[in-house]
């Protein structure tokens, strides 16, 4: 059973048909990547599996369970999580700050212990910042904890992003655009991050433009255009084809 | 505690004395005004617990009239004691709020606030509809002051002064500990960004709930307090007019820090006092003083002296605050 499926997902906008009748299938532990070129609906399959969108028709299959009605929250309780492209961390909090509150849903604390503050609250408080304050570790960031997330500099305001997401304990993490505005080495050790993620065992399904990176780190890729899925394969499969070729760069 | 904290703390210990011996040390009118100020300092308190979440809402005057009539009604014709009465309309008040917010709260911005003026007009014609129990127009008078306490009576306004400002501080105290608290960051971070939030796995929809349903019972309380402070309860001592004020005082201060409200609140109640004499002119002042504020610091007063000790820097050179 594949642990993520989408069945004839359908997104209208208007007139727009964003995404039309698509079925994608994520097994455990792949590094999925999710190309095409702008407008072909990438983003809005990604935010309908996230649970930020309700589609028109289809289905979200979730570890054989059926989320397509479920909030985003939720799905994250599930172990379903995602990174932003624009909003990714909060700006007005410390990197560590930050990572804390992502931490919020495996505190196993309950709010009114929080508000009381009694020593188990305080404890469990304490567990949260170590959690945190390791998980910017494996980011290389412990070093800015204390800096305010607006002004880092972007690379290390996308790696605390992935680190909120990681707080989150998710099973499949999907990545909206993770190097969009990086340079080679930035784009590089991101790149390298995620593998090392997936390689610990998260599930994952990345969305980019950089072709490269994409290439160069996803085992199984799927291309879409218009709204459909045009090839799915290895990424020398996907590179060597004629429709993406087509799509891509308009040669016949 | 450390010595830094005992100095940060000590103008909060000299007010709260202050305030505990304020009774004995001005003439009975003040003792009115203040009473109804710290009344209004909950309602400002609470009514910015909703902003910190990003909500601006215009129910929560009415809210305040659900707590006010639901326990004059229930110690005039049911019997019941101030002391029982009391927290039964604390919790008509979040029961309403709880409702009104599971209609509401899944709008944004100007929506939320039509929708939140809309539900508060809606109670109020309840009010004004059903002359029994509410009274309609002329609403329910006669409502006591609580029955006395080891032989002290709660008709004299000294006693009644007290009453309102133990549950004022405890009030206060409770917002604050509630801002500061690990809900308190959740609520901050869902106002920096709901989508995010979402995306961390904080249910968004559940924690506004919790902030509306809790100002609702604070605005309760307030509602209680004033109206066996007055013994009535009429539609016309909630309306919109009250709400817009409450409105002001909480932009007028500040509505980024915990005391912003408060400031606004004290200053704008001392600048209507001045005022006494020519009644008609208080709008006018609070709106222009409310154009001002927006203008010149959005931020509201409680910006104001790092404002001016930066500008106050920039021209000597030299640090005045830390």
């Amino acid at each position: 059973m594949a642990m993520l499926q989408t069945v004839r997902l359908r997104k209208k906008f208007g007139q727009l048909v964003a995404v039309s009748g698509i079925d994608l299938s994520i097994e455990e532990g792949e590094l999925r990547g999710l190309i095409g070129p702008n407008g072909s609906g990438k983003t809005t399959l990604f935010n309908l599996i996230a649970g930020f969108l309700r589609p028109d028709s289809g289905r979200v299959i979730w570890q054989g369970q059926d989320i397509t009605k479920l909030s985003p929250h939720a799905r994250v309780e599930r172990g379903l999580a995602r990174t932003f492209q624009i909003t990714t961390i909060f700006k007005e909090m410390t990197a560590l700050q930050n990572v804390v509150i992502a931490c919020h849903l495996h505190t196993g604390t309950r709010p009114w212990e929080h508000f009381l503050r009694g020593p188990k609250a305080r404890e469990r408080e304490k567990a949260v910042e170590e959690r945190a304050l390791g998980l910017l570790e494996t980011m290389g960031m412990a070093h800015v904890k204390d800096q305010l997330a607006g002004s880092l500099p972007h690379g290390y305001q996308e790696a605390l992003a992935l680190a909120m997401a990681m707080a989150t304990k998710p099973k499949l993490l999907l990545l909206d655009e993770p190097v969009t505005g990086m340079n080679p080495v930035e784009t590089s050790e991101m790149m390298q991050r995620i593998k090392r993620l997936n390689e610990k065992g998260v599930t994952m399904l990345v969305v980019d433009h950089d072709m490269r990176a994409i290439m160069g780190t996803c085992s199984q890729i799927t291309v879409m255009n218009f709204g459909e899925k045009i090839v799915e394969g290895s990424p020398e499969a996907v590179s060597k084809d004629k429709a993406v070729m087509e799509a891509y760069l308009g040669v016949r | 505690m450390t010595r830094q904290m005992w100095l940060k703390s000590l103008p909060l210990v000299v007010l709260i004395i202050f305030l505990c011996i304020f009774p004995f040390v001005v003439r009975e009118y003040f003792l009115d005004v203040m009473t109804f100020l710290l009344i209004n300092l909950i309602l400002v308190a609470s009514y910015r617990l909703i902003t910190t979440v990003g909500l601006w809402s215009f129910a929560h005057i009415s809210l305040m009239s659900v707590g006010a009539y639901t326990a004059g009604l229930l110690v005039i014709r049911l019997g019941f004691s101030f002391w029982g009465a009391l927290p039964l309309g604390v919790l008509a008040a979040a029961v309403t709020g709880l409702i009104t917010g599971f209609l509401v709260l899944r709008t944004r911005g100007y929506y939320f606030f039509l929708a939140t003026f809309a539900a508060g007009e809606a109670i109020r014609w309840v009010y004004i509809l059903f002359r029994n129990p509410f009274g309609s127009y002329s609403g329910i008078g006669h409502i006591p002051r609580p029955a006395p306490v080891l032989g002290i009576s709660f008709a004299n306004p000294t006693t009644y002064y007290y009453l309102v400002l133990g549950f004022t501080l405890l009030s206060l105290a409770i917002i604050y500990r509630l801002e500061n608290s690990r809900i308190g960051a959740t609520i901050a971070a869902i106002h920096s960004s709901e989508p995010l939030s979402e995306a961390i796995g904080i249910n968004s929809l559940l924690y506004r709930n919790v902030v509306f349903v809790t100002a609702a019972a604070f605005a309760g309380l307030a509602g209680v307090l004033f109206s066996f402070y007055t013994g009535t309860a009429c539609p016309g001592d909630y309306t919109f007019f009250y709400g817009i004020n409450i409105l002001i005082f909480v932009i007028v201060g500040g509505p980024g820090r915990f005391a912003g409200p408060i400031i606004g609140a004290v200053v704008l109640t001392v600048v209507g006092e001045a005022l006494r004499g020519y009644l008609e002119l208080v709008p006018l002042i609070y709106g222009m003083i409310l154009i001002v504020v927006v203008l010149l610091e959005p931020q509201g007063l409680v910006a104001l002296p790092k404002r001016i000790s930066s500008q106050v820097e920039k021209w000597t050179g030299r640090r005045i605050m830390r």
